[in-house]
């Protein structure tokens, strides 16, 4: 049999169509390679001997081939281990039905390893992971007889393969790109080897032989889009049916392009979106405006982010930082030889009134004195939750386990197992490795593009390791429990408040503190004394914490509601070395226009050029100048449209809106066209005017405006603008009303103007201004 | 993930709902008083919420007289009244609400006599200016102490209310009184430079 030894970067695993799955891998070279290997993935089942005994004869009698063996695994939440059912599946692809109909058959036993994909259990007994550099021995019929990782999970400064990378989108303005599925139409572009080619649509075959001719030329290993999962894969697919034409989307020409439908799910108080998803076979699509968190840590951070949850870098990319999370605890527990339960059933521990008080806490938030404040400095504690989950050993099995009396959590009956490693543990102390690898690569990065890379993967990161918290407490956080979430947050607290004693004790004002950062004050200090505190604070908390940076000043901003009432987590600051800080203001709220937001940044970084209250005073003239200019522009209409467009989510069905709002408005013009939109779903628009009575004189759906279609209501966006200067002015003492003064009498408001902006009912232009 | 109790920030907003009508009081003057009374108390939130404590009035309360008490000690740094030292003949109106805040601290002390614990974790979560203003409220209500009426516990939640609110007005009252032109932030500067254009 003829052998050979190939050595390349694992690019993609799926279960094949016949049995077994099929492995892609690309050299050095970045030459693709298909083979072909064998999995066998099995599940556990656990009850009683009788219980389990029907299932067998179940299992016989079935048209499946399994193999049924006794066996015994350790079960993390009963602490020992027990006797279970393991179905070991004769054909990779039956595994998904099997378990179902199954468990359909036997709701009441409880079942492990039940919900793996097909690639993760390839993963998982071949020790191998997305990307991974890896070496295999095939034979002359393509079937793998070997194959080794030469990568470490552990790694930081791990190489990607040579990638042919294929850009489809829409043609028009890249930085304000418009969703194709709200209507928005305009020729594709393809682009690959650093040129664009535009596919015009006069005839839809020609444009698809055109597509299929840059497809096989460049022969892409991924192929990146902007809307490619909600609209151009579906369409182009669509399409390709109608006329006939193969389009080889897919280098697997045995396999389809596989889709999931799209899902609105409520999560954390909102309601989210995700959009149908398209997967490709032999080679990856990444849709950057769908993908998980793309816009933050682009494929650096995704390929990052599939390395560590251990799946195949599709399922990865489309999938939460939950989901993420979760995949890394199953990878623990399946390489500790823990059952991976399938359905949490792990109830919360009964509590007294008076514990459940006590326990039923989060993070300490301090509100912060409102105002401007010179010299303010900033610690932060490193990745504090995970750190604590880490040291600590907390997690849903570890918590009260019966092997540690003596172990308790600060304030709380609780204890925490200090024989046993959780899973939870385990999983958070390679995130926080990994984040504290990626500070230190990043401090050492000899170039920028070094630099960046190592920036978006230490994202990726750090979502894994703000979602491992929060995920402790959710109901399919398979190794949680809300009392480990409790035991972490009690931890948090006890630390944030010994480095509030220590800060307090060497003289510092404490301003704000948010669950794990500190802003400080007192005047003259220095870079050494705040290392000092520092080390004082990690010394008696044992937990890493850092200057994170020192401002000039800082403005913490009053409740517009009520004055005398701060907001936690609002404000603004000109960091000594430079540049600005902007948290919870119009700036960074993602239904701000883009105009508001970026003359917001650039009041705040006129102050930034002050560092005291005089040098303060004499900056306001100049930010007056910026007010009025923009204000200027506004009302001579000079504001591209594409900058005030309003991007929001929405919450409900469009016709299930009660009340008459914008995104109402917007929706049902959408709805009207034939859009189908979902709840949680995106919509960007423009307001034409506010006080309209139609839907579409009110707003114009930003994918719907035409060529014709121009105009926005000026009251409404200066309006807006104005309560986003008067956030940047209020710290500094200068009221709404002030403000709206000194604009009214620097920039008074033609007379036309104001008739028009007025609350009339009819305008009869200029010729009878003055006479209605 | 969802918590089973309201947040302590909840709990405040529930009592100002509770508590309505004092925040539709008629006149203006008690309206306010009472909206910076709520202000104190959701300012110092995080202690609340660090101390558990099942006596959320007594602790909402108890948050109220250490904002009283800060503003009270402003007024005496700047000679316009004197609280924690004995008044002089003549001085304005600290004899007036001097005992009644102590009355109401001592009251709220009474309540939490159970509540040692959860007083330790209440003032430890307090920033040390705070820390210092309870710890002379608690000093200056000494159960030897003089001004305490013997029946204090017996006052009723809206009788203590009351009397901060009154505290409140009172104080309010004495810092426009004594108001100086020593106004905070820029809006000087703003006001020339739009008296210039």
């Amino acid at each position: 049999m003829n052998r050979q030894r190939v050595s390349g970067w694992l690019l993609d695993v799926y279960a094949a169509p016949d049995n077994g799955v099929s492995v892609w891998l690309t050299d050095e070279q970045g030459v693709t390679h298909h083979f072909h290997d064998e999995i066998t993935p099995y599940f556990f089942v656990a009850g009683s001997d009788s219980q389990l005994r029907a299932v067998c004869e179940w299992l016989a009698k079935s048209p499946y081939p399994v193999k049924l063996e006794r066996a015994k695994r350790h079960e993390v939440f009963e602490r020992r281990e027990i006797v279970v059912l393991r179905v070991q599946l004769g054909r990779a692809n039956d595994y998904a039905c099997v378990v179902r109909r199954v468990s359909e058959t036997f709701p009441a036993l409880r079942y492990y390893h039940a919900d793996l994909t097909v690639p993760q259990f390839y993963f998982f007994e071949k020790n191998l992971f997305a990307f991974a550099r890896c070496e295999a021995q095939v034979d002359g019929a393509g079937r793998i007889l070997e194959i080794e990782s030469r990568d470490s999970l552990e790694g930081l400064n791990y190489a990607l393969p040579p990638l042919r990378t294929m850009t489809l989108e829409m043609q028009g303005e890249k930085e304000n790109p418009q969703n194709p599925a709200h209507g928005y139409r305009a020729p594709f572009v393809v682009g690959y080897e650093g040129h664009e080619y535009v596919l015009t649509e006069t005839s839809p075959r020609w444009m698809l032989q055109s597509l299929r001719a840059h497809l096989v030329r460049c022969d892409p290993d991924v192929i990146l889009s902007d809307y490619g999962d909600s609209y151009i894969l579906p369409y182009l697919s669509s399409l390709a049916r109608e006329h006939g034409v193969a389009l080889p989307l897919n280098r697997d020409s045995r396999m389809r392009v596989r889709s999931r439908r799209a899902q609105s799910r409520f999560s954390y108080g909102r309601m989210m979106f995700q959009p149908e998803s398209h997967w490709l076979f032999g080679r990856l699509h990444v849709d950057r405006r769908a993908a998980i968190l793309f816009d933050d840590y682009a494929w650096h951070g995704a390929v990052e982010m599939a390395r560590i949850s251990r799946r195949a870098f599709q399922h990865s990319a489309r999938s939460t930082i939950g989901g993420a999370v979760s995949a890394l605890e199953n990878a623990i527990a399946f390489q500790t030889g823990c059952l991976i339960p399938w359905r949490k059933e792990e109830a919360e521990d009964f509590q007294s009134p008076a514990d459940l008080i006590r326990t039923d806490r989060g993070g300490l938030t301090y509100q912060p004195i409102a105002g401007l404040h010179f010299g303010v400095d900033l610690l932060d504690f490193k990745a504090m939750f995970p750190a604590i989950i880490a040291a600590y050993n907390i997690g849903g099995e570890t918590v009260n386990c019966s092997c540690c009396p003596d172990s308790w959590v600060p304030e709380l009956k609780l204890r925490i197992c200090k024989k046993r490693r959780g899973i939870v543990p385990q999983a958070s102390e390679l995130i926080v490795k990994r984040r504290f690898g990626y500070k230190k690569l990043m401090q050492e990065a000899e170039s920028k593009e070094l630099w960046e890379i190592y920036h978006a993967r230490d994202a990726a990161s750090k979502w894994c390791g703000v979602a491992i918290f929060g995920f402790a407490a959710h109901t399919s956080a398979k190794f949680g429990l809300v009392t480990a979430h409790s035991a972490v947050c009690a931890y948090a607290r006890e630390f944030i408040l010994r480095a509030k004693e220590k800060a307090e004790a060497r003289g510092f004002r404490v301003l704000h503190i948010i669950t794990d950062c500190l802003f400080l004050t007192k005047p003259q200090t220095t870079n050494e004394e705040l290392a000092q505190l520092a080390q004082e604070i990690q010394a008696a908390t044992g937990l890493p914490i850092a200057l994170e940076d020192r401002y000039k000043w800082t403005a913490f901003l009053a409740s517009r509601v009520d004055p005398r009432r701060s907001v936690p987590n609002t404000y603004f600051a000109a960091a000594r070395r430079g540049g600005i800080k902007v948290r919870g203001i119009a700036a960074r709220r993602h239904d701000t226009p883009a105009w508001i937001a970026n003359v917001q940044r650039e009041l705040i970084e006129t102050l930034a050029n002050g560092s005291t209250r005089a040098e303060i005073a004499a900056l306001l003239p100049q930010v007056m100048q910026i007010v009025t200019r923009e204000l200027d522009r506004l009302r001579a209409g000079h504001v591209p449209l594409h900058l005030l467009t309003i991007a929001c989510s929405i919450s409900k069905l469009p016709g299930e809106y009660k009340v008459n709002s914008l995104n109402a408005a917007v929706a049902r013009q959408l709805d009207a066209h034939g859009i189908t939109l979902h709840p949680g779903e995106r919509i960007r628009y423009v307001v034409m005017n506010n006080e309209a009575e139609t839907d579409r004189d009110r707003a114009a759906p930003w994918a719907l405006m035409g060529e014709g279609q121009d105009g926005y209501d000026v009251t409404f966006y200066e309006e807006r603008f104005l309560r986003a200067v008067e956030t940047v002015l209020a710290p500094l003492g200068i009221t709404a009303k002030m403000l709206r003064d000194g604009v009214a009498k620097m920039l008074p408001m033609p007379v036309m103007q104001k008739q028009i902006t007025a609350q009339a009912t009819t305008y009869f232009g200029p010729l009878f201004a003055g006479q209605r | 993930m969802g918590r089973t109790l309201l947040t302590a920030t909840l709990q405040i907003h529930k009592f100002e709902r509770d508590w309505q009508r004092f925040a539709r009081a008629p006149r203006k003057t008690d309206r306010e008083a009472f909206a910076e009374l709520c202000a104190f108390a959701h300012f110092r939130a995080a202690a609340i919420a660090h101390a558990a404590s099942p006596y959320m009035f007594e602790m909402i309360l108890l948050t109220m007289l250490i904002g009283l008490a800060r503003r009270a000690e402003t007024l005496e740094q700047q000679g316009i009244l004197q609280f924690y030292t004995e008044p002089e003949a003549g001085m304005d109106s600290a004899p007036l609400f001097q005992p009644t805040l102590l009355t109401v601290m001592a009251a709220v002390r009474q309540r939490l006599t159970g509540q040692k614990h959860e007083l330790y974790t209440f003032a430890r979560a307090l920033r040390r200016q705070d820390q210092q203003a309870l710890r002379a409220l608690l000093a200056l209500t000494q159960s030897d102490n003089a001004l305490v009426p013997g029946s204090a516990s017996a006052l009723a939640d809206e009788m203590l209310l009351t009397s901060l609110v009154r505290i409140m007005r009172r104080i309010r009252q004495l810092e426009k009184q004594y108001e100086g032109s020593s106004a905070e932030g820029l809006a000087n500067e703003w006001s020339a430079m739009c008296a210039g254009i």
